[in-house]
């Protein structure tokens, strides 16, 4: 069993570092045409005109499309990850392209192919549209009044889903609450801005009927189905291959129009046809942003009795994309790791004329983190405890785990003491609780936080009771085929792609370490329908876990076989046969190379490699005593502690992180670079949300965040080095014991970091942090002692 | 995006004649320094010129000291002027405003001080160091070439004195400020933001009866140069300064106040004190250190 890479270092580091890694604006075919996009610049309006003549005279444009003639080609786009229903949200029709009218500033409204980007551009800009503007529904805040008896009647047809989740009595938990406290928190909109934004290139072959489509993606397999779908073709005529991706974050799941329409592009123009978002449209898309009215009920131990919370979650205009799925996973994730007996969740999913959102890096799982974490700390305050001994008061035990949460998500594996205490001790936090408060003075603020994370991983995101009428959900499977061939080379095909964070590597290890090989003799394909077997991409951090699981049972049979032949040869029963560096060894201490023993299984004429084609399935565990069933959800969770320690400028508002550490099960850790690289980058996404990240428009509905220089991201420079601990309890639901890493970090490092700023905010005198990102304006205005900044 | 005719002018005069006849010809011209800017509006369609005018040939990437001056060409870049031996010598505050620019490398070898100052964003560096500096900005136009100090140069945000037949040639440091213990402070709300808010001081040299120059940026839609009390810098404490930049501020009609994406006015008010008297304390603690 692989323990660690040391020896197994990332496959392809040298081609990302050193410039050779092949990205999709890299493939530039012969007589290539390039798209533009034109984008509405009214937040809701009816069309009345749009004039593509102008557009047609600019030199070097081949063609303009428009909503009513995109409509005579492609079908209607499909909703990514299945029926909205099973969110319990309303359906609607999606076109390409609009015909009559635009939902929000930056929509597409034509797309102009053209012989260069230049031509493209300027061909772009010459389409003129004339609107009639409709009312613009940009703040929903609105909703946050008198939730409790619904949303008024002139405001439901915004409404895309009402998600309601209890368990208990709250409201008799609250009447006979001994402390009680009500809070309202707002998350901003924030993006998942990757280096390298989306970009396709699709090149259609009218001799063969096929279409070819390289895109910057994470959803081969997903993306395949659907543009089959809308393009009226079958599935085996189109093809997906995905170069280098640049980061994806979410953001690169199918659904975007951009990906129809450039392939229709190239079947009318009957020539390769690229698009490559620029930045600033890359800026348009978003998603997190959530509003929460808190009513929390505990007693004088701080042990929460009751948590009630009432949130409405904008997310932009409606998308058949997944972004907005994100919605019901926040709700469904409360009350995190805490034991509550007494929950009451209701969820308002609001559309909204902003851009729609896109899925982005924790899939909702961040917001209740953030929210459930600042309410540890505020009840703790309130009594005058450590924040460390509530938390300890209220998490789910070990030996309650499984644990079935209200939404119906079932918490399968954890021991979230002893993460969060290790995580205290790696910390220091006893230390630092006496040194924040004795160090510092009048001109730093010193404040030290803590958070307790956990995250549904793996694939199932929907949940519930399966009761009559409610549709049943299952697991996805991943796929993998693994062959070694004459010359002992091992190619390892999978169905889980890679974003740039390096799975591939893991998928290379296992296959390595089951078969004997070394490093240097496997390969790894991804991303290429007509070559890989089918799968989910990368998402729901489940590349390794179970696309790896996959790669681990498909492997075992091609090393089941090489054993059985080397056992032949030599006369002896396969089980002693053991593989490893690179030969079969026997017993009488002879050993034969893979290589040889490849070749003579080819000679025999068993085809020319020796290969096998496993998929693998995670499971739900049903906890003993369960009279209910559910669907399937979430297989495994991990979970994290940490702690910050920050230090506050308090004249100019400035927050420096000081230091920041995990201790994290992810389960069997396979490879520890790689699980780390993944918290290192979601930790750093996290800070960036706690202090900087924030998607903003104007009073119209126009994006003001376009570039780097306005949506800040946390860079190195401001960023401590972490410190990494883990703590590995293995799920039962993957064969190898491992749960996901990739997700986690980002509602962790997010509320601790918060928390550590509020801790230093709070001695100052200031009011409670409920409103993010706590940029200098916003820490200023809480220590000038009160009201927020808006 | 249209087609657009780029000319390379050999001279500020020639520049200046170019943009005339292009002026005359009812044109849009384009004047580009580093480009570093401007190439990204053009490469975005933000701007649609009919002429580029590309000063990458006028030969005015030169510091010259002499006895009087030090005359800072407008094609210097940040790297220049953070390499220049006389820039760390005779003028630290332009160096350590230089070292603070972000975007690597690339951008400050290819940004120039002329094109920061011709940007004239509130939201940047140079221009209040200019002002600081008591910099007189040479401006070459079809007529001849005119002087401009850099107080008058800052006309609004993105506004600066310069018709559309006129260049900055280069930007001349008087002896009077040369020499004189600094302090620089900017306040950014990241570490890739732009600034936010900015202060340049700049103390009396030694004994001498010069009063001390400090200049904010960020907080009013130009600088602001801040009247501070005759005192001995040692006594200019965090009250004495922050009262000076209050009432400064306060004179400011409202509407002359900057606010953008990254904070609103009423952030860069209630900092502008404290930003400035860090800048102080620098300037302070670098005289000492000179002792
Ligand atoms: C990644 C990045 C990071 C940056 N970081 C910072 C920072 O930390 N702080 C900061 O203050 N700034 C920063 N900047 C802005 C930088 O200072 C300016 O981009 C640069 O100085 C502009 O100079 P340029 O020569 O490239 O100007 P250009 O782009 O060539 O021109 C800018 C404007 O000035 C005009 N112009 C230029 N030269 C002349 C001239 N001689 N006569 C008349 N008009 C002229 C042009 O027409 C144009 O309108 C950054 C920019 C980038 C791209």
């Amino acid at each position: 069993m692989p323990a660690s890479t040391m020896s197994f270092p990332k496959i392809d580091a040298f081609s990302f570092v050193g410039g050779e890694a092949r990205y999709v604006d890299d493939l530039r075919p012969p007589a290539l045409l390039h798209m533009a996009v034109v984008r509405s610049t009214r937040a809701h309006a009816r069309i009345m005109h749009l004039d593509t003549a102008a557009a047609m005279g600019v030199p070097g444009v081949v063609r303009v499309l428009a909503g009513p003639e995109v409509a005579t080609h492609l079908q209607p786009l499909p909703y990514s990850f299945g029926d909205p229903q099973l969110l319990g949200g309303r359906r609607r029709r999606f076109d390409a392209l609009p015909v009559d009218e635009v939902r929000y500033v930056g929509e597409p409204i034509a797309v102009v192919a053209a012989e260069n980007v230049r031509a493209a551009l300027a061909g772009a800009a010459a389409v003129t549209a004339e609107y009639a503007d409709l009312p613009a529904f940009l703040d929903a805040r609105v909703f946050l009044d008198g939730q409790a008896s619904g949303p008024p009647e002139e405001l439901r047809s915004h409404v895309v889903a009402e998600n309601r989740f209890s368990s208990g009595d709250a409201a008799a938990a609250f009447a006979a609450a001994e402390h009680q406290l009500r809070l309202s928190f707002s998350m901003q909109r924030s993006s998942a801005a990757p280096i390298e934004p989306r970009g396709y290139l699709a090149s259609w072959d009218e001799s063969t009927g096929r279409l070819t489509v390289h895109a910057s993606h994470q959803q081969p397999f997903q993306l395949r189905e659907q543009l089959a779908q809308v393009m009226g073709l079958a599935e085996e005529a189109v093809r997906i291959v995905v170069p280098r991706v640049g980061g994806a974050f979410g953001l690169k799941m199918t659904g975007p129009v951009e990906e129809p329409l450039v392939c229709l592009m190239s079947r009318l123009c009957q020539r390769p046809v690229k698009w490559i978002e620029s930045r600033a449209e890359c800026f348009l898309g978003g998603g997190r942003e959530q509003y929460h009215d808190v009513r929390v009920a505990f007693d004088g131990s701080g042990r929460v009795q009751a948590i009630r919370d009432d949130l409405v979650v904008p997310i932009g205009a409606e998308s058949p994309a997944p972004g907005w799925r994100q919605a019901f996973v926040s709700a469904a994730t409360f009350p995190t790791a805490y034991d509550v007996p007494n929950v009451e969740i209701r969820s308002l999913v609001v559309a909204t004329n902003e851009p729609p959102w896109h899925s982005i890096r924790g899939f909702g799982k961040e917001g209740p983190v953030l929210v459930m974490e600042r309410v540890m700390d505020l009840v703790a305050r309130q009594l005058g405890r450590d924040p460390a001994d509530v938390r300890r008061t209220n998490l789910v035990p070990r030996e309650a785990i499984p644990h079935r949460m209200p939404s119906g998500y079932l918490i399968d594996s954890g021991d979230f003491h002893a993460v969060l205490d290790e995580a205290l001790a790696l910390a220091d936090y006893e230390r630092l609780r006496v040194q924040v408060r004795t160090a510092g003075g009048p001109d730093l603020l010193e404040g030290v936080g803590m958070a307790f994370e956990v995250v549904p991983e793996g694939g199932g995101h929907a949940a519930g009771r399966l009761t009559a009428g409610v549709a049943p959900t299952a697991a996805a499977p991943e796929s993998a085929t693994v062959c070694i061939d004459a010359s002992g080379h091992v190619q390892v095909l999978s169905g889980v792609t890679n974003p740039g964070g390096g799975n591939d590597t893991a998928l290379a290890l296992l296959a390595a370490a089951e078969l004997g090989a070394s490093r240097s003799m496997v390969t790894v394909v991804q991303g290429d329908t007509d070559r890989c077997p089918p799968g989910t991409g990368n998402a729901s951090s489940r590349a390794t876990s179970v696309g790896g699981a996959a790669v681990v049972l498909a492997a075992r049979e091609v090393a089941g076989e090489l054993r059985r032949s080397a056992a032949a040869m030599a006369g002896v029963p396969a089980e002693q046969v053991v593989l490893r560096d690179g030969a079969a060894h026997l017993p009488a201490g002879e050993e034969v190379s893979l290589a040889e023993l490849c070749r003579g299984i080819v000679a025999e004429g068993r085809g020319s490699s020796l290969s096998a084609t496993r998929s693998y399935q995670p499971k739900n565990l049903h906890p003993g005593g369960e009279t209910d069933v559910y669907r399937y959800s979430y297989p495994y969770f991990s979970s994290g502690g940490y702690v910050a320690r920050v230090a506050v400028d308090p004249r100019t508002g400035t927050v420096v992180l000081r230091g920041l550490t995990v201790v994290h099960d992810c389960g069997r850790v396979i490879d520890e670079v790689l699980v780390e690289g993944q918290l290192q980058g979601a930790m750093a996404m996290g800070v960036g949300l706690a202090l900087l990240e924030s998607w903003q428009a104007d009073p119209y509905g126009a994006l003001t965040t376009r570039s780097f220089k306005e949506y800040l991201v946390a860079r190195a420079p401001e960023l401590p080095s972490f410190t990494i601990g883990h703590h590995a309890v293995p799920t039962p639901n993957t064969l190898l014991g491992s749960k996901g890493a990739g997700e986690s970090g980002v509602g962790g490092a997010l509320a601790a970091v918060v928390n550590a700023v509020d801790d230093a905010l709070s001695r100052a005198g200031a009011p409670p942090a409920t409103t993010f990102p706590l940029d200098p304006p916003r820490v200023l205005a809480l220590l000038a002692g009160g009201g927020e900044a808006p | 995006m249209s087609r657009c005719r780029v000319t390379f002018p050999g001279s500020p005069a020639d520049a200046a004649a170019a943009l005339l006849r292009i002026a005359e010809q009812g044109g849009r011209p384009l004047v580009i320094g580093g480009g570093t800017l401007a190439v990204p509006w053009l490469s975005q369609g933000l701007v649609a010129p009919t002429d580029v005018v590309d000063l990458g040939r006028l030969a005015t990437d030169r510091i010259e000291e002499s006895a009087e001056t030090v005359r800072i060409g407008a094609m210097v870049s940040y790297q220049q002027l953070i390499e220049s031996r006389v820039v760390a010598a005779r003028l630290p505050l332009l160096q350590r405003m230089a070292r603070g620019i972000t975007g690597g490398i690339q951008i400050r070898n290819q940004a120039t001080l002329g094109g920061a100052a011709c940007a004239a964003r509130p939201y940047s560096d140079a221009p209040g160091v200019l002002v600081a500096l008591q910099v007189t900005m040479a401006v070459e136009g079809s007529t001849g070439r005119r002087n401009v100090p850099a107080q008058d140069f800052f006309v609004g945000p993105e506004r600066p004195a310069l018709s559309a037949t006129e260049v900055l040639v280069d930007m001349a440091v008087p002896g009077s400020v040369l020499d004189r213990p600094s302090g620089y402070y900017k306040l950014k709300l990241g570490e890739s933001s732009w600034p936010v808010v900015t202060a340049a001081c700049l103390l009396p040299r030694g004994d001498d009866q010069q009063g001390c120059n400090l200049v904010l940026g960020g907080v009013g839609d130009v600088p602001l140069v801040v009247p501070v009390p005759q005192a001995d810098p040692g006594e200019l404490d965090r009250a004495r300064v922050s009262r000076a930049v209050a009432e400064r501020v306060e004179a400011l009609p409202p509407d002359r106040l900057w606010g953008d994406v990254r904070a609103d006015r009423d952030y860069r008010r209630r900092v502008a004190g404290e930003v400035a008297y860090r800048a102080v304390r620098r300037a302070v603690e670098s005289r000492e250190g000179a002792r």
